[in-house]
């Protein structure tokens, strides 16, 4: 699989894509079978309806996400929609509250009559949204929530079909972490984590897969700051105070810039210093709004990543998209973003290939299914509804070329082999497989 | 009782309104009505204290959420049959409202505003922490209520209804202006030989379970429960709601729950800035109509018409 | 080096407590004099934040825009008292405490109007650090702490030296009989609430090297004012910088020994002294 690939070699890429590459449909296998029946048309537009928070501490998010799902829109419509039909967007509002996602996805559903939802950002709002997508028998395709209880629990073990996620989960953040933690040779490793499942969950399968990994390593500290710390100190000093020489962070949004920029000054990133760089592991560093705020200030050498990195996979297609991204918004685009646009191209090519607006039959084509999308090849497993794509890490780098710093020595892992597998109670290595400290 | 036409016709039309609104409302409609009603519920039993007792709570989503956990737990967790899960709810609810009225009612107006809203903020604390029960940040999911969100709307609208009549027939009973007379001045209540203290915990108890009760219909509606419901923004809900409609009469919550939702309901379909909507009409009511809807409308219209009001 | 590490804790407890300390002084102040409880100081807050965003990205200099913005905001907050919450003065507490909480939703739509969602971060401002027991401070926590004990001192001289403090306390502790003797209560409610939002905003600048701005930052620190001033008795200066020790160190003694718990820590201690002393430490004023 693909160990490194230089910066040089993806502008490259970006420089041969032409703008026309994906515009119809380029997303999936079954790409000719659409344009063969391209001849039968729909009566009605299609309506996605996006739920997402767009006011609020984390109103961004919405945002973040609204920038894919409407230049999907945009490329579609000019391009002739989807069998002919327009597509359109509802976007709306879930505030970060689930009882509010929940009634947005009853009036999306019920009231402005949307074929399909997208969207939904944290775990406690689409664990919620889940259980009334089969009452209101409509697909709903998430781009953020990482939750993996959504996936193992509601999807795999009480059979909610109704639900796909498009987003990589919290394997990301815990195993693919303790994968790349496992070939730098910091040994004493502590963790500050945001407050809640998302930072447990992490927490807990980094530590397992390491552990597996590398014997010799241990768990020093833990640190667990609430949503919305904005004094990190006592969190830092505290884990200062167990000497590790590797952090593993999950931290994100407002509370991360905050954490990075006290961690400069009172010497974390100092403590966990190695060779080549910073033991410092922080899945959700390379999210958009981290690197545009900390532009300038987070250390080169650190590991950081997100649920996809713009500049991977080096295909045309992710070419094609970045730019027409960072054409339309003048930013480079976030995963969120990223997930929301392979969405609504995964709606179009569902009802190009399937010509019926059937929820069984949609379940029935989308699992199993692989497609092709910015986000590289993707296989959406049938037990968990999964999307299965590999993302890489790569650490810090700043580069006078771009507004943000760009990821160097990127390492990735193919995602079969770190996505943990059905049944769900064990994390990868699994046996049989080849070892991963090479790749 | 006296048997009044011009109390009672309203009302009659106002269930019939609600008895017929699936038919045509929609399901989206019935849905939303449904969570109206549950909130008016919620404003109807906050305005025991607050309207009634001039007492303002900024921490009811303690007793909402007490029971919307409370049930939660106990199907989820522990895997009990429903019926244990609504007992259990309302015994949450019971015990918190006995803890939080022996806490709280020793202070008057800010001071008693700060100690709920401190109280209820502790419990949304706990609610955060003790995951492996509560399930932290991401709640308890998957709770069934085991019907149609048809069948569901008249399930709940009946308790609604007769909820609130218990709570009307309260507020008019001698209780009830004994807790007007707490209000209006505690003095003269003691020296009537009653314990002001006595009194205000009864009323706290009461608008507690109410409450509860309201969040346990706002729970198998919804089908979860999320550390949402005990922060303290949704003890806002029926403080802005009551003062919309009115908090000095029994139906303004209904009218302000009314209001409040649907207005949020058509404001967030065409813009993001919908808070500041809010923010003015606060502002608006507090400064020019003290009285609430309700209170425009008796005191423009109906005054005209209708001798001697129930206030 | 358990005891270093305790000492060290204390400190990062010590310049996190200040922050609340600057924050609720000024809310426990305002409600002393005008005995309006103000929702929209955590506004105020956010405000001083955002301020200082746009004053430095034109004149460069932090000192100078730190000043403008809390002078700015301490503006804003008597606009407000003047044309919105002076006339709440003779209505129930309800009524006052929704009044402001409506600002609340209105000026957080405003920022986000104008300055967007996504949080904002200030450039670094180098200040560096001083090394202490084998560890790195940051010398702006040090600052922070000088500040805030400074913030104390001036308070004291002021309501207790000038002729416009002792006003205060004349109309604090026999209203009648202060305005009988001509004070005007009207003057007094605007300049306490100029310095009580002056104060928010304050904090709200300090804020910024440490961490971002972003329309949510008001909601977090009105919560956390609320407990200190209802721990040190509302209206209660001594109270308010106790309580903001209490907080600030029991969170940062709390990250080293209960690492689990220091979200509930706050909610804990208030709900504790509540049980113990229901007026708060030092008791109303």
């Amino acid at each position: 699989m693909k160990g490194k690939q230089t910066r040089r070699e993806f502008l490259r890429n970006l420089g041969l894509a032409g703008a026309g590459v994906l515009v119809c449909g380029a997303l999936g296998g079954t790409e000719a079978l659409a344009k063969e029946k391209k001849k039968k048309k729909l009566k009605k537009k299609i309506k996605i309806g996006h739920i997402a928070i767009f006011s609020g501490p984390f109103g961004t998010y919405g945002e973040l996400q609204k920038r894919g799902s409407k230049l999907a829109e945009e490329e579609i419509n000019a391009a002739g929609g989807i069998m002919g039909s327009p597509v359109e967007i509802v976007y709306a509002d879930s505030k970060g509250k689930p009882a509010e996602a929940t009634k947005q996805a009853r009036r999306l559903v019920e009231s402005e009559g949307v074929d399909f939802l997208i969207g939904i950002d944290s775990s406690g709002v689409v664990l919620g949204v889940s259980e009334v997508m089969p009452e209101l028998n409509k697909l709903l395709f998430v781009t953020h929530a990482a939750t993996h209880k959504l996936t193992e629990e509601k999807v795999y073990k009480k059979g909610n079909k109704h639900v796909f996620r498009l987003a990589a989960n919290v394997y990301q953040d815990g195993i693919m972490a303790a994968i790349v933690a496992s070939r730098l040779p910091a040994k004493r490793w502590a963790c500050v984590h945001p407050d809640y499942a998302y930072g447990y969950d992490s927490w807990d399968l980094f530590k397992k897969t390491l552990k597996k990994l590398r014997p010799d390593v241990e768990f020093v500290g833990e640190a667990w700051a609430k949503i919305g710390t904005t004094d990190f100190k006592p969190f830092i000093s505290s884990i200062l105070d167990k000497k590790p020489d590797g952090i593993h962070t999950v931290e994100w949004g407002v509370d991360l810039f905050t954490f990075v920029r006290q961690s400069i000054e009172m010497g974390l990133f100092d403590q966990v210093k190695y060779d080549g760089g910073y033991a410092w592991i922080n899945p959700m560093g390379y999210s958009i709004d981290a690197m545009e705020a900390l532009a300038k200030e987070y250390p080169e050498g650190a590991w950081v990543s997100g649920r996809y990195v713009w500049s991977y996979p080096p295909t045309p297609l992710n070419a094609h998209f970045v730019k027409a991204h960072y054409k339309k918004w003048k930013h480079f685009p976030a995963y969120s973003g990223t997930t929301s646009y392979t969405a609504v191209y995964l709606i179009k090519q569902l009802v190009e290939a399937t010509e019926t607006l059937d929820v069984d039959t949609h379940i029935k084509f989308l699992e199993d299914l692989t497609f092709y999308s910015p986000l590289g090849r993707v296989h959406l497993r049938k037990e968990d509804h999964q999307a299965v794509y590999e993302v890489p890490f790569g650490q810090v780098k700043r580069d006078s070329k771009f507004p943000i710093p760009v990821l160097e020595n990127l390492v990735a892992v193919p995602a079969e082999m770190y996505y943990r597998r059905p049944p769900f109670d064990e994390v990868p290595p699994y046996t049989g497989y080849p070892p991963f400290t090479k790749v | 009782m006296k048997f009044d036409v011009r109390k009672t016709a309203p009302f009659a039309l106002f269930a019939l309104f609600v008895f017929l609104f699936p038919l045509f409302g929609g399901k989206y409609g019935t849905f939303l009505m449904a969570r109206i009603g549950i909130l008016s519920l919620y404003a109807v039993a906050f305005n025991v204290l607050f309207g009634y007792g001039g007492l303002l709570s900024f921490g009811h989503a303690l007793f909402f959420s007490g029971a919307a956990y409370g049930l939660g737990i106990a199907l989820l967790v522990l895997d009990w049959p429903l019926w244990t899960g609504l007992l259990i709810g309302l015994l949450v609810t019971f015990l918190f409202a006995l803890v939080a009225g022996f806490l709280s009612l020793r202070h008057k107006e800010i001071h008693f505003a700060m100690v709920t809203l401190a109280l209820s903020m502790l419990f949304w604390g706990i609610v955060m922490k003790w995951r492996h029960v509560t399930g932290g940040e991401d709640g308890l999911a998957g709770i069934s209520r085991g019907m149609s969100v048809r069948a569901f709307y008249y399930l709940s609208w009946t308790v609604i209804f007769v909820s609130m009549a218990v709570v009307y027939r309260i507020l008019s009973s001698d209780f009830g202006l004994l807790l007007r007379g707490v209000r209006e001045n505690d003095l003269r209540v003691l020296f009537s030989g009653h314990s002001v203290r006595r009194v205000r915990m009864i009323a706290f108890v009461f608008s507690a379970l109410f409450t509860g009760v309201a969040g346990i219909l706002w729970t198998l509606l919804d089908g979860a429960v999320t550390p949402a419901v005990s922060h303290w923004s949704f003890s806002a809900v029926p403080v802005i709601a009551t003062l919309i409609g009115g908090p000095q009469s029994f139906a303004g919550p209904i009218v302000g729950t009314f209001v409040y939702v649907l207005a949020e309901d058509y404001i967030t379909k065409y813009t993001m800035y919908w808070q500041i909507f809010l923010g003015l009409v606060i502002l608006a009511i507090v400064l020019f109509f003290r009285g609430g809807i309700v209170g425009i409308v008796y005191d423009r219209i109906l005054s005209r018409f209708v001798s001697g009001g129930e206030e | 080096m358990r005891f270093e590490s305790l000492i060290f804790q204390l400190l990062v407890g010590l310049s996190t407590a200040m922050l609340y300390w600057i924050v609720s002084v000024g809310l426990t102040f305002t409600f002393g004099v005008t005995r309006v409880l103000n929702f929209a100081h955590g506004s105020f807050y956010m405000l001083g934040a955002y301020f200082t965003l746009a004053l430095h990205s034109l004149t460069g200099n932090f000192v100078l825009s730190v000043v403008g913005a809390s002078l700015l905001v301490g503006t804003v907050g008597v606009l407000c008292e003047r044309g919105l919450i002076r006339f709440s003065y003779l209505l129930p507490v309800p009524f006052q405490l929704v009044l402001t909480f409506g600002l609340v939703l209105v000026f957080e739509d405003v920022v986000r109007f104008f300055w967007g969602t996504v949080p904002k971060m200030m450039p670094s401002l180098g200040i560096g650090t001083v090394k202490m027991m084998g560890r790195r401070f940051p010398l702006f926590s040090f600052y922070l702490i000088a500040i805030g004990c400074l913030i104390g001192f001036f308070l004291y001289l002021l309501i207790n030296r000038t002729k416009w403090g002792m006003m205060i306390r004349a109309m604090i502790s026999d209203y009648e009989l202060a305005t009988a003797t001509g004070i005007n209560p009207e003057v007094l409610y605007a300049t306490a609430f100029f310095l009580g939002s002056f104060l928010a905003g304050l904090g709200g600048a300090l804020s910024l090297p440490i961490s971002a701005a972003s329309p949510g930052m008001g909601e977090h620190i009105i919560i956390y004012s609320f407990i200190v001033t209802v721990m040190g008795g509302l209206g209660n200066i001594k109270g308010a910088f106790v309580s903001s020790l209490i907080i600030g160190v029991a969170e940062g003694i709390g990250a080293l020994y209960f690492a689990d718990l220091t979200m509930a820590i706050p909610y804990l201690v208030l709900a504790a002294i509540l049980v113990v002393k229901p007026e708060g430490i030092f008791g109303e004023v």
